[in-house]
């Protein structure tokens, strides 16, 4: 396969991360799933050169990506749970009362 | 779909479909491990939590949307401004030397090992130190989402298998000894 | 190319009809056995000795009328019972019967075991959600949480056996278990890997997803007729492919017993089926003498029990490959 296929898939679904973070204000799960959608992107991008240059580096760092983002992922759920048992809402101006 | 979707849990379908494809993705480019692994992660922890999640809070589904028009221009515009620089750098995308390959998969793969084993040959000699920052990556965010999640609730009862298993017959039962007709 | 495509179905068609037939059978056999430890008959009406029950059940399900609750997600509502039935049937692709009797002999079998597995969290998740009653989605977060739980598990002691096999694929592993099956070595972890496949395919005594007393039938209460008849089919064999599994994993998958020759007149599918059936047979006996376990106490035994005992098991497996085998 070639590799521009590999690019341009990765970025499509990176700019729907990035759009997907815009235009949710009121609802951060969608948010923490915009930031999984943009690792996946890079992830693709990983696997994508790892194939086309025949190295192994890529999948190995693509498994790094898949750790940072499952840790990722646990922590922002965590903090949201107790978020939304505090203030009763998940929108993300709320959440600057998290100020110190 | 994953950010258009009016319902969360739409949302949490769709991303675990795009997941699910992504997996198939990196079969067909001869990742095999990290397929499987990304569906075992991804598909069968991480979106099993936002789902959970989304389904347990029961979200304020009309309130959740408002304002979405409002940065929808300004966010289709920083998009298609990326999208376009993008697609300028692919344009002339410069031609990867193969000669640069720091570990080369079909070497490994010739010597008879699978893409798993290749895998662990170097990810546990070459990348050594950094598979260990990220076990401890995972170690902290355990330890994060359980310090975060966990309240203690004095209001419910508790089975403590250890006093229940010490109980015998001597600490159950009581004998008073009454007297009768007094 | 026309010819290889229609060879792949034949062998499709050839693993998935013996197996619908052996689910069909499988829950007239588990009424049987049950009947008969509880000193009851079991059905013995239809057919000499009832064997056509499976077929009447059948054939009842497929006429009566599909009822969709209203304000449920159709889509949704609908989709989940296939999800189930096909997540049972695909993780049979990998599963080899005999020496080379297997639809694809790929280098992550196990590993695409577990991930389909995995999956079948969603069918009944999205099922419990979709239906919009209370009993169905408590019986579906119960269930997600209680598979996900045990899928720990299950996972870090397949790690055990890929430690001393050495490969991920099923063929290898079984090929491994020749000379000793690794139910022997890896005694203590055999016993909570048949534990966890109970919770995981969420049998008795784990069967609080469809608790009847307290959820009447937990994430299928709305089903009915055809889709019902999914979600259970999808329940036994997802019970065959856990069985199977235990025995490629801790029984030697198609070898028999004792290492004589006439043994291996009979051939090694035949083994393999003996063995599935008597972890079935397990299976149903558990369920006909056990009461039902408590939310949390299955709960503490998931995460404070097995989580530990396996871990340590790596531990001790690990270190024994280290001290004593080849490396």
């Amino acid at each position: 396969m070639n590799i521009l296929f590999y690019l341009i898939l990765s970025s499509i679904i990176f700019s729907i991360g990035l759009l997907g973070i815009f235009i949710n204000r009121k609802n951060i799960i969608t948010i923490l799933m915009s930031i999984e959608l943009m690792l996946l992107a890079v992830n693709i991008n990983f696997i994508g050169f790892s194939n086309h240059l025949n190295d192994l580096s890529g999948q190995i760092f693509a498994l790094f990506i898949l750790v940072v983002a499952a840790a990722e992922a646990a922590v922002g759920l965590a903090i949201l749970t107790i978020f939304f048992k505090r203030s009763g809402s998940i929108s993300v101006d709320e959440i600057n009362k998290m100020r110190g | 779909m994953v950010i258009l979707s009016r319902n969360t849990v739409y949302s949490v379908l769709y991303l675990i479909l795009s997941f699910f494809n992504a997996a198939i993705i990196f079969l067909m480019s001869n990742a095999e491990f990290l397929a499987m692994t990304l569906i075992i992660v991804y598909v069968g922890a991480v979106a099993v939590l936002f789902l959970f999640v989304v389904m347990m809070l029961n979200i304020n589904v009309v309130q959740a949307k408002e304002g979405m028009l409002r940065y929808l221009p300004f966010g289709l515009v920083l998009i298609s401004i990326l999208l376009i620089e993008l697609s300028l750098i692919f344009s002339d995308l410069p031609v990867f030397p193969e000669s640069n390959t720091k570990i080369n998969i079909s070497e490994l793969l010739n010597n008879g090992n699978s893409n798993t084993k290749a895998i662990g040959l170097h990810l546990y000699t070459d990348y050594f130190i950094i598979f260990q920052i990220s076990g401890f990556v995972l170690l902290v965010a355990m330890l994060g989402a359980i310090v975060l999640a966990y309240q203690k609730n004095e209001n419910y009862i508790k089975q403590d298998v250890s006093r229940q298993l010490d109980s015998d017959r001597k600490k159950a039962i009581k004998l008073n000894d009454i007297k009768p007709n007094r | 190319m026309l010819f290889e495509i229609f060879y792949i179905i034949l062998k499709i068609v050839l693993i998935i009809l013996p197996l619908m037939i052996f689910i069909a059978y499988l829950t007239y056999f588990e009424r049987r056995v049950i009947g008969a430890i509880q000193l009851r008959k079991g059905p013995n009406v239809v057919g000499p000795f009832g064997l056509f029950q499976p077929l009447a059940d059948g054939l009842k399900l497929l006429t009566k009328e599909t009822v969709v609750p209203t304000n449920s997600n159709k889509l949704i509502f609908l989709f989940s019972p296939i999800l189930t039935f096909t997540l049972a049937l695909v993780a049979w692709a990998v599963i080899p019967i005999d020496y080379d009797i297997v639809l694809s002999n790929i280098n992550v079998g196990i590993l695409y075991v577990f991930a389909i597995s995995s999956l079948g969290v969603y069918g009944i998740i999205m099922a419990g959600w979709s239906s919009n009653s209370r009993y169905a989605f408590l019986g579906a977060l119960r269930s997600a949480a209680q598979m996900i739980s045990y899928e720990v598990s299950i996972g870090l002691i397949i790690i055990n056996i890929l430690l001393t096999v050495g490969s991920l694929n099923l063929t290898e592993i079984v090929l491994a278990q020749k000379n000793l099956w690794f139910f022997i070595p890896h005694f203590p972890v055999f016993l909570i890997f048949f534990i966890s496949t109970l919770a995981e395919t969420n049998r008795a005594p784990f069967d609080l997803p469809e608790a009847e007393a307290e959820l009447v039938a937990g994430y299928n209460v709305e089903y009915s007729s055809l889709a019902f008849g999914l979600f259970f089919l999808g329940e036994y064999g997802n019970m065959i492919l856990m069985s199977s599994l235990t025995t490629i994993l801790f029984l030697g998958g198609w070898y028999p017993p004792f290492d004589y020759d006439f043994l291996y007149f009979i051939p090694g599918f035949f083994w393999f089926f003996l063995k599935v059936c008597i972890i079935l047979f397990l299976f149903l006996w558990i369920r006909a003498t056990l009461p039902r376990y408590r939310y949390d106490q299955l709960m503490r035994l998931g995460w404070k029990v097995f989580l530990p005992i396996s871990l340590l098991w790596i531990v001790i497996t690990s270190s024994y490959l280290y001290f004593f085998e080849k490396f």
